[in-house]
């Protein structure tokens, strides 16, 4: 049974579409990557799942409970939202406290998960200072601290990661991993598609409203016609040289920088044996011949003809 | 219930302890309003120095009656004659001059000048003058004392003229001997019989009217305040990480509620322990119905922040809106200027502002109405209050569902 199970979202704006007919599954333990560029709908997504939002039509259900059982989904679900959440003039322990009253938590319960959320972020030392004294990486850590307290089933991180450094970010991802080792579902947002590659282990890619496409990494870049980057690396390669290899390689388009040479092509083994071949017959010895596989990046790129930050 | 109670309050606290935490906050909120009302106080207090009311009903329409109240404008007083204080308008009744020291403090004092008064101006001419009537609050007795004595001053004046100067000194002083003044318990030149109108009441002087009008204005910037620090929780993403916990939107404006309103109640007693161990306002013999009305108002200035916090989009608006509304309010509602000074259709024009209802239900205390009195303008206060709150929930709600990111 998912852990997450949203189906037929749709939201508008004052007659605009933000989300339209969004519907995906999460299992628990499993990582979900929501890629998107600005304004393609993964906010108004998640905080339709958050229940921030209401939406116009869909079901949102997590674990059996479904949505409309407010408060019962909630206690389901943690929320670290993008920006710093958090009282600047309360410490790190009074942030964590209230928010853990506010799930009706109190008493020695409290103050354990108070106490293990603050450890599971590396936060025990500051526990006592003003949140305005933090760093912007512990802010980061801080705000998914406050969303683990009730020890949801359901995790939702929108862009923990922005604006920290790769040190916060590392550490970050630690967490994530944790939280789905735990057998928690996460659902993660990022513009960094770095991270979604490293930390997802399923991504959809949404845009104008819509899911274009999701699967695992490798599903994704199966789905997509792209042509993989041959790197033929060779001191004193010729232009003609080049050419004679393109033509082996069925005509593939090909750019000559210096020693290295970069063919397109449609197919990866092969392409590899056919181009070593080809230099030999045209009297070049490769120093070194490789070949880049599509990224998320690419498949990105081609699906919404867009880059993330655009 | 008891759950959303709890977490109102929950907020409501949060929302303290982080105000409590920052001086400079604290500063701004209970430091002006004693600055102001010790400013205003003391540029008002007491006669000396700027010109007074005094009503005057003249029954004997005489050259004497008139020569007296000549002799009174030619002192720094303001006499006023006509119930709408212009020359050609309808004669002040001696109730309506009463009435007016007695439950407005338009007057301090009003002087009858009853008929007859012609016949027998002064003491040292007989015994059969009428004297003249003095109506003053007891407890505002400097006034009265002045103006007491620019009446003896004037009619000396007249004696002196009418009677010594024709006939030469050895008359004035031949009457004095034979109807001398040791045969009169008063040895004044116009007998003044001076009655109190206000009874046991406490008085009407700057220190109550600055007092009553001071504590609505700092309560509304204070709640202006307030709504700024919402409208920074909401642009911070605070009140999202709120709303994803099992509560309501409404749970997080009622703490805005609370708390707001439980920082009034406490300005509010600062000032009011102020005023009582600098001024000597008499706090504790109204303290009931200055508990109530505390209570009222605190919850129409937190409405009206809650309205204003959920009603703005950026902090600039509330700024320039609030500053602007705050200010506004208070120069009609009595905060800056008494509303007794005002005309009567700026009095009733204020009554559309918070102000004017806890000024007059505060002076109401202090001329004795007592709780019962104030019931009226406290009841306004408690539905602005919650009028203003319901509107902000449902600002707030549409706002959030409208761009959950503020």
């Amino acid at each position: 049974m998912p852990m997450l199970e949203a189906r037929h979202l749709r939201k508008s704006y004052n007659g605009t579409v933000a989300v339209d007919d969004v519907s995906f599954c999460i299992d628990p333990g499993e990582i979900f990557g929501l890629l998107g560029p600005n304004g393609a709908g993964k906010s108004t997504t998640i905080n339709m799942i958050a229940l921030l939002l209401r939406p116009d039509a869909g079901d949102i259900r997590v674990g059996d409970v479904c949505s409309r059982e407010s408060f019962a989904y909630k206690r389901r679900v943690g929320f670290v939202p993008q920006e710093i959440s958090l009282a600047e003039r309360l410490t790190a322990r009074e942030n964590l406290r209230l928010i853990g009253r506010l799930y009706d938590l109190g008493g020695r319960v409290l103050r354990r998960r108070v106490e293990e959320a603050l450890a599971s972020v590396g936060l025990t030392d500051r526990a006592d200072d003003w949140v305005s004294a933090f760093s912007g990486g512990m802010k980061r850590r801080l705000n998914i601290a406050a969303a683990l307290l009730h020890e949801p089933s359901l995790v939702l991180m929108d862009e923990p990661t922005a604006g920290v450094d790769p040190q916060a970010r590392v550490y970050i991802f630690d967490i994530v991993r944790r939280l789905a080792k735990e057998g928690r579902a996460v659902l993660y947002t990022t513009h960094y598609m770095e991270e979604a590659q490293r930390l997802c282990h399923r991504i959809a890619i949404i845009d104008h409203g819509k899911i274009l496409v999701s699967g695992t990494l490798k599903e994704l870049v199966g789905r997509i016609d792209t042509p993989r980057d041959l790197v033929l690396e060779a001191p004193g390669i010729t232009g003609e040289a080049a050419k004679q290899i393109a033509d082996a390689l069925h005509g593939a388009a090909w750019v000559l920088n210096g020693d290295i040479v970069h063919f397109n092509v449609a197919d990866g083994v092969d392409a590899l044996v056919i181009a070593a071949n080809a230099a030999q017959r045209a009297g070049v010895h490769p120093a070194a011949i490789s070949m880049n596989e599509p990224t998320l990046e690419t498949v990105f790129l081609r699906l919404t003809g867009r880059g993330l930050r655009e | 219930m008891l759950r959303s109670l709890r977490i109102i309050f929950l907020l409501a606290g949060k929302h303290l302890r982080v105000l409590a935490r920052s001086k400079a906050t604290l500063a701004v909120i209970f430091l002006p309003g004693i600055v102001l009302y010790s400013i205003f106080t003391g540029i008002f207090s007491g006669p000396a120095g700027r010109p007074f009311r005094v009503a005057v009903i003249d029954h004997d329409q005489t050259a004497a009656s008139r020569a007296l109240i000549d002799a009174l404008a030619e002192n720094r007083v303001r006499l006023i004659t006509t119930e709408n204080e212009s020359p050609d308008g309808k004669p002040l009744t001696e109730e309506a001059a009463i009435e007016r020291i007695r439950s407005q403090g338009k007057f301090r004092v009003a002087l009858v000048i009853p008929e007859g008064y012609a016949n027998g101006p002064t003491v040292v001419s007989g015994a059969r003058h009428a004297g003249v009537v003095l109506y003053h609050d007891k407890l505002e007795p400097i006034e009265a004392e002045i103006v007491e004595g620019m009446i003896q001053m004037a009619a000396g004046r007249q004696y002196f003229r009418d009677l010594v100067m024709p006939a030469g000194l050895s008359r004035g002083r031949k009457d004095a001997a034979s109807s001398g003044p040791a045969d009169e318990p008063d040895a004044r030149l116009v007998r003044v019989d001076r009655r109190d109108v206000t009874g046991h009441r406490m008085k009407i002087a700057a220190k109550h009217t600055f007092l009553a009008g001071i504590i609505p204005m700092m309560l509304l910037f204070s709640a202006a305040g307030a709504a700024r620090g919402l409208l920074e929780e909401l642009r911070s993403g605070e009140v999202r990480r709120l709303l994803v916990a099992p509560i309501h939107g409404s749970h997080v404006l009622l703490a805005q509620l609370v708390s707001t309103g439980l920082l009034a109640v406490v300005q509010c007693y600062v000032m009011y322990v102020f005023a009582w161990l600098v001024y000597g306002v008499e706090i504790w013999a109204i303290a009931p119905g200055l508990l109530v009305l505390t209570f009222s108002t605190a919850l129409a200035v937190s409405g009206f922040g809650v309205m204003l916090g959920s009603f703005c989009r950026r902090t600039e608006q509330i700024d320039s809106l609030g500053t602007v509304v705050v200010m506004a309010m208070s120069a009609i509602g009595g905060s800056m200027v008494p509303r007794w000074i005002m005309p009567d259709w700026m009095n009733t024009f204020g009554l559309l502002t918070i102000n004017a209802w806890a000024y007059d239900a505060f002076m109401g205390l202090v001329q004795g109405m007592g709780l019962p009195g104030i019931v009226g303008p406290c009841a306004v206060l408690g539905a602005v209050g919650i009028g203003c709150a319901a509107i902000g929930c449902q600002l707030l709600s549409k706002r959030l569902q409208a761009a959950p990111v503020a």
